[in-house]
This record gives C-alpha cells, structure tokens and sequence, in this order.
C-alpha cells in the first residue's frame, strides 16, 4: 500500500513539473509604455543614417563602393587565388558562412560574423582588435589562415589590372610604382626582409595602397543593410494601437518578445535597431575546442591601440580629436574574457553562434544563458535565467521573428560584371 | 498666445518699450544658466554639477560631459583635479570607455569627454574630485 502511496507522489510530482515546464507564458494583451518604449527602440525604423567615419575619407563614395565590391568578391587576392572575401562573407548567409570556424586558405580560430549592418559599430573583430572596417578588412588579406597575401602583392595587382588600376586612381589618384613583388611587415620572414629592403617612403606608399583599398573594402560593406523583418512591422505597429494582439506576430513569438526585453535580460546587451551595443561581454562560453580561453576585449584593445592603421595612425583621415572611441576605450581586467555582441539581425539563418560557433542551434544558445555557467577566464557577467523550457521556446520564436532580406541594391550582393 | 493679443494699436512708444523689455527677456534667456542634468552634493559643502551634451543621456551614443564644481560658499572652483569612474554594479563591469577630464571651457566648466553607455538599467558613476588640498568623493546612481 505505501509503495503505492510512495509512487503516486512520485508520478504527482513528475507530472507537475512537467506540467509548470512546459505551461507556456501568457503573452500580454496589451503593452505599457515602458515596454513599447523598448519595442520601438529595437525596431529598424528608429536606426539613425549610418554614421559618418572621420578615418575613411572615401566611406560615402560609390565610386570607392564600386571599387570595394570588385575587390570583395576577387580571388586573386589570395596566394593561391582561391578566397575571396566573399568565401567566408556570403551574400547567400547573410555575408557569414554557416560554418564554426572561417576557411580560407586553411581553418581560422573564430567563427565569421555577418556583415549585415556592421558598419555602425566602432569596433571589429570579436575581440576589438580593429577600430574601423577599413582597418579590419587589411588583416584578412595577410593573415596565413586566410587570404595568405601581401599587401605589396596586392599593390602590385591593382597596378597591372587596368580595371582595377582606373578605378584605384579615379578614387586616390595615381598609384606609385611598386618596386618588388612581394612584402609585408607582418607575413612570413621573405616577406618580411623584403619589406626590411625597402627605404620608408616606399613602405608608406605600399602601405597606402594597402589602406586604400581597405577603404574601398568599407565603403562596399556600408551597403550592407538589414531589412525589414516582421518584427519591425509589428514594432511600429503596436506604437499606434498599444494592444499586443495582431496578426503579424504569433501568440509564442509575442511571449518571447516580452521576455527579450523583460525577464530573460536579452535587451542589456541586444539593445538598439540592430539588437547589439557592438560591445564586449564575457558571458561563460566556453574556449574553442583544442584552444586555450581568449582573453577577448583585453587583449583586444592593447592591439587596436597599437595597430599600425588605427584612427590615429598616418594611414587614417580622422583628426586625432575624432578618434574619440579610440582615445576614451577602456582596458580593465573585467575585459578579460569579453568578446564582441553580434547582432541578432537573421540570427536565425547565420548559426552556428559565438566567437568560435561553440554552439550550434539557437535553442543551446538560450540554454546557456538560461544556466548562466562559470566563466572559465574572469567572470560571467550573466546570471542564471530560471526561464522554464517553455518560455525558452518563446524567446526562440520570437528570435526566429528577425530575419529578412536584406536592404541592399542587389547587384551589390554578388560579384560585379566585369564589363562594370 | 491670447495674452499677446491687443485690444488697441499700441502707441510708438508703448511698440518700442515691447521691443526693449523683449530684448532684455531673450538676452536673459540665452545668458541664463540651463538646469544641471545631475547635481551632487558632497557633506564638505562642495557640489558638482553636471550638464550632459547629449540630452536625452541615451546609450551607445558616445558623448562629452561638462561638469561644474563649486565650493561650500558657491564659488566656480576651476584648478580642481577630477577622476571619473562608473559602472553597472548588478553586472559586474564597469562602463566601456575611461571617461577623462580634457579641458577647461569658457564657462568654467570642465570638460569630461568619453562617456558611452552600452545597456540600460542601474549605473553608478564615482567623481573624485581634489580641490584645495581635499578630496571629495561623490557618487551619482541613475537609470537609462
């Protein structure tokens, strides 16, 4: 009899906790003002004009554009003319590869970004080591992983092309004369006594072909814009008439929504029309496998301050005044561990996710910050959720609300013609 | 607006006292000083206040500051040397940039350049401020 007794309570239990896990949170009828404060603060119609970069003096140039778009997608600017920056950066994925880890000429250590609307942030690279898009597109080109390529190499390629020579010099005006082949500062030891060669003012005019077209290569990724998602419809809908209800987002994604910016805590760091503060957090994600733990933003910031093409650098158009998130960047220890918040923007058609695509599906990814586990560097700024599995199945229907086509032309979403 | 409205034509000299005493009233309200956004107050007498350049304060919007120090009788303290610290103690991290005193402006305020906040929610903000051999520290807490 007590056994029965005992296994009843047992089986009472079970189901209520089955039962609380999977009730799903009510969505809300109606929303107050605060809450639509911060629905209409991530929606794409409160995104302001991309800002100006002082250090790029070319950024708003179609005619760097053109000629950014044509360096994007051109293999030969690689050492064995099979990667392009569009192999990792796919306008199919959202300009990210759906992969773990970027290959280029060999597997990386970090997992590829999407360039959709990257360019309002100050800051590139998961750890900040960049503080341009300009900057950041010149590292790609000589990292061994990578392009595998020079920037010499890459002068002298401009140079021969006639298509790309007339639009190099209808942008920056004549291009010097290359006097080698191949040579860097920073690539293998030729490249590098080649470069030792060379007397300083022809290192400066290779170096500034070398950040040329790294302007070029921004201006072409400004166009990269997100559109409008069905969320941003019903953000701007809901301002007008405060009831939840509508038809453009269901009863589970409505739920989610009110947990992005509520409970689940999402909306700290996934903030603004872009669902990013384009900062640095250390949230307990693990190392990348075979890997020792990034230090992340700490790091980060120590090589963009000594970056040789940083905002207050020769190669940069900014006036030292300008260079304000460079000159005011913070580099305590809590940075240790800190990567970079991507944008949700099409989060649910760019996984895998993290610095490293640690993690593969969007679920795992809310299972994470849901149990909040111990940073294996510095701490974990966040804390555990004690969201239920239903309600985590909300926010990911309501994630899964955020992809769109882009907002781009598309001719600039794939290779150019040749005859352009 | 209906207090504007006049029954009778004014006489000339009545137009031109309305232009005098418009004049002096828009001269008083351009020299006028604006209300400081944040007003601390330390128990030694000395008091900053703090005049955003970005109004609403709003995060990731990097902005500048100006804050005016003044001693216990009132008087605009300009040589003080000042140290400013924030962050979100319910995070654990402090603000994404190292804010700096960078110059004095013609008002006699300080300029303090460098300030972004990047989520919203609880921040506090230390000032220590070294003026006339003592140090005063001051905290500001506020919500984005």
């Amino acid at each position: 009899m007590n056994k029965i007794v005992f296994t009843s309570i047992i089986v009472a239990l079970l189901a209520a906790v089955s039962i609380w896990q999977l009730w799903w949170a009510p969505a809300p009828a109606q929303w107050n003002s605060s809450q639509l404060a911060l629905i209409r603060s991530l929606s794409l119609s409160a995104l302001p004009p991309l800002p100006s970069d002082p250090s790029n003096a070319v950024a708003d140039s179609e005619a760097a554009a053109e000629l950014g778009h044509q360096l994007f997608f051109d293999t030969r600017l690689s050492d064995k003319s099979n990667v392009s920056c569009a192999t990792c950066h796919q306008p199919e994925n959202y300009f990210a590869d759906n992969l773990p880890l970027a290959v280029g000429e060999s597997v990386g250590p970090r997992h590829t970004p999407s360039l959709v609307g990257l360019s309002y942030s100050p800051w590139f690279y998961w750890d900040g080591r960049k503080d341009s898009q300009w900057a950041q597109a010149l590292a790609p080109l000589e990292a061994s992983h990578e392009h595998n390529f020079d920037r010499t190499r890459l002068a002298r390629l401009i140079q021969r092309d006639p298509v790309l020579s007339s639009k190099y010099e209808a942008v920056f005006g004549p291009l010097p004369e290359i006097p080698i082949e191949s040579a860097s500062p920073v690539t293998h030891e030729a490249a590098r006594q080649a470069w030792q060669s060379l007397d300083p003012t022809q290192q400066d005019e290779i170096n500034r072909v070398f950040s040329n077209a790294g302007k070029a290569l921004a201006a072409y990724q400004r166009k990269l814009m997100p559109g409008r998602t069905r969320f941003d419809d019903y953000a701007d809908a809901v301002q007008a008439n405060s009831s939840a209800k509508s038809d453009l987002l269901s009863t589970a994604e409505r739920s989610g929504l009110a947990l992005f910016i509520d409970k689940a805590q999402c909306i700290d760091c996934h903030n603004g029309p872009l669902l990013s503060n384009h900062e640095f957090h250390n949230t307990g994600i693990l190392s990348v496998s075979g890997q020792l733990p990034s230090m992340g933003r700490f790091d980060g910031i120590r090589q963009a301050r000594d970056d040789a093409f940083n905002c207050l650098s020769p190669y940069s158009d900014a006036a030292a005044s300008q260079c304000m998130e460079l000159r005011f960047a913070r580099d305590s220890n809590d940075l240790v561990g800190a990567h970079k918040t991507p944008t949700l923007r099409n989060v649910a058609a760019t996984a895998p996710y993290m610095h490293g695509g640690q993690i593969a599906t969007l679920a795992d990814v809310l299972q994470h910050y849901n149990d909040a586990p111990v940073s294996m560097l510095s701490h974990n700024e966040a804390k555990p959720l004690g969201l239920r599995s239903a309600e985590l199945r909300q926010l990911e229907a309501f994630l899964r609300t955020l992809t769109a086509p882009l907002a781009t032309d598309p001719r600039w979403l794939s290779a150019p013609h040749l005859e352009e | 607006m209906p207090l504007l409205r006049q029954t009778t034509l004014p006489s000339p000299l009545t137009k031109l006292l309305f232009v005098f005493f418009g004049l002096m009233l828009y001269s008083l309200s351009t020299e006028a000083q604006p209300g400081a956004d944040f007003e601390l107050a330390h128990t030694n007498g000395l008091r900053v206040r703090i005049y955003s350049q970005l109004n609403p304060v709003q995060i990731n919007q990097m902005h500048s500051w100006e804050l005016e120090v003044v001693n216990a009788q009132g008087m605009q303290i300009d040589d003080a040397e000042i140290i400013v610290v924030g962050g979100m103690p319910d995070h654990d991290h402090g603000l994404p940039t190292n804010p700096q005193v960078t110059g004095m402006l013609p008002n006699g305020r300080y300029l303090l350049e460098g300030i972004r906040f990047h989520m919203p929610g609880r921040w506090l903000m230390q000032f220590s401020v070294r003026a006339d051999s003592t140090l005063s520290e001051l905290e500001l807490e506020f919500n984005l």
